[in-house]
């Protein structure tokens, strides 16, 4: 998949106060590290779906945002989910593409096990390269 | 002559071009084409067997395709998608598309293509907020004189 749309994802993540408020630099692609601080948020690309055209190429990506919060955190997973929404709401501008542009194709159902809760938001990115 | 390269789809091209300004409003993700002929019936009594010609050269087909639009621009350059796409001897006038459908772009004269002066029929959009929007274009010919198929592999 296209390092320059991971690239403006990551941007964009890091540039929206709000994340970095409530996880402040522990915005991690693929896996965090192992004793992470919480809360965290977690990362992936899990498909990467390309459609030739004549003179283009489209691609479209699915992402999995999966966010973990501690038991005793003040902050609920609730509200690093509408902090996500608020990050990918306008597109992103992307090297070599038009844009890529987010969409949710599921929201996250919170999961509480003994330490920590966790949530999987699930969003797809669509790009044109140029 | 012997052929060395049998086609895929990936061989292929499009464009289409108003008054000779090429557009680019759009991008064809497939085509669909149809080179025909209509046949007359002339079998006659003494014909031993069927008796017919072939009339004027047609093409019709679709286009599976994605619109673009220009969010910096200010003007409705695209008025060929609405308007009656009628014929002007000035070219700047000229609203009727003439599409090229590529089926090997040897970009010299080793081509097998397909030029036509057409009229869109129908443009038919789709859009799903978690998917795409995409566009099929229906196109006959519409010039009074035959599309031009090259072949000269």
């Amino acid at each position: 998949m296209s390092q320059a749309i991971l690239n403006a994802l990551k941007t964009r993540l890091y540039a929206t106060s709000s994340l970095t408020t409530t996880f402040g630099s522990r915005i991690y692609l693929d896996q965090a590290p192992a004793n992470a601080q919480l809360p965290l948020l977690v990362y992936r690309a899990t498909e990467d779906r390309t459609t030739p055209m004549f003179g283009m190429i489209m691609h479209q990506i699915d992402f999995d945002f999966e966010m973990f919060f501690d038991n005793t955190g003040s902050q609920t997973i609730h509200t690093g989910a509408a902090n996500l929404a608020s990050a990918l709401s306008t597109p992103l501008t992307v090297s070599g593409f038009d844009r890529a542009s987010f969409v949710r194709t599921a929201a996250g159902v919170p999961s509480r096990s003994d330490d920590a809760w966790s949530m999987t938001e699930r969003y797809r990115a669509t790009a044109f390269d140029t | 002559m012997a052929i060395d390269t049998y086609l895929i789809g990936n061989d292929g091209n499009f464009s289409m071009s108003i008054g000779g300004t090429t557009q680019g409003v759009f991008k064809v993700r497939s085509f669909a084409a149809t080179l025909a002929r209509p046949v007359a019936e002339l079998t006659s009594f003494g014909d031993t067997g069927r008796r017919k010609r072939l009339g004027m050269l047609d093409v019709s087909g679709t286009l599976n395709a994605v619109f673009g639009v220009d969010v910096t621009g200010s003007t409705n350059s695209a008025y060929w998608i609405f308007s009656d796409q009628s014929y002007s001897s000035t070219a700047a006038n000229d609203k009727r598309p003439q599409v090229t459908l590529t089926l090997y772009d040897g970009t010299g004269t080793a081509d097998a293509k397909l030029v036509a002066d057409c009229v869109f029929s129908q443009f038919a959009f789709n859009s799903a907020k978690d998917g795409d929007t995409t566009c099929t274009v229906n196109f006959e010919n519409a010039s009074g004189t035959a599309p031009v198929v090259t072949w000269l592999v």
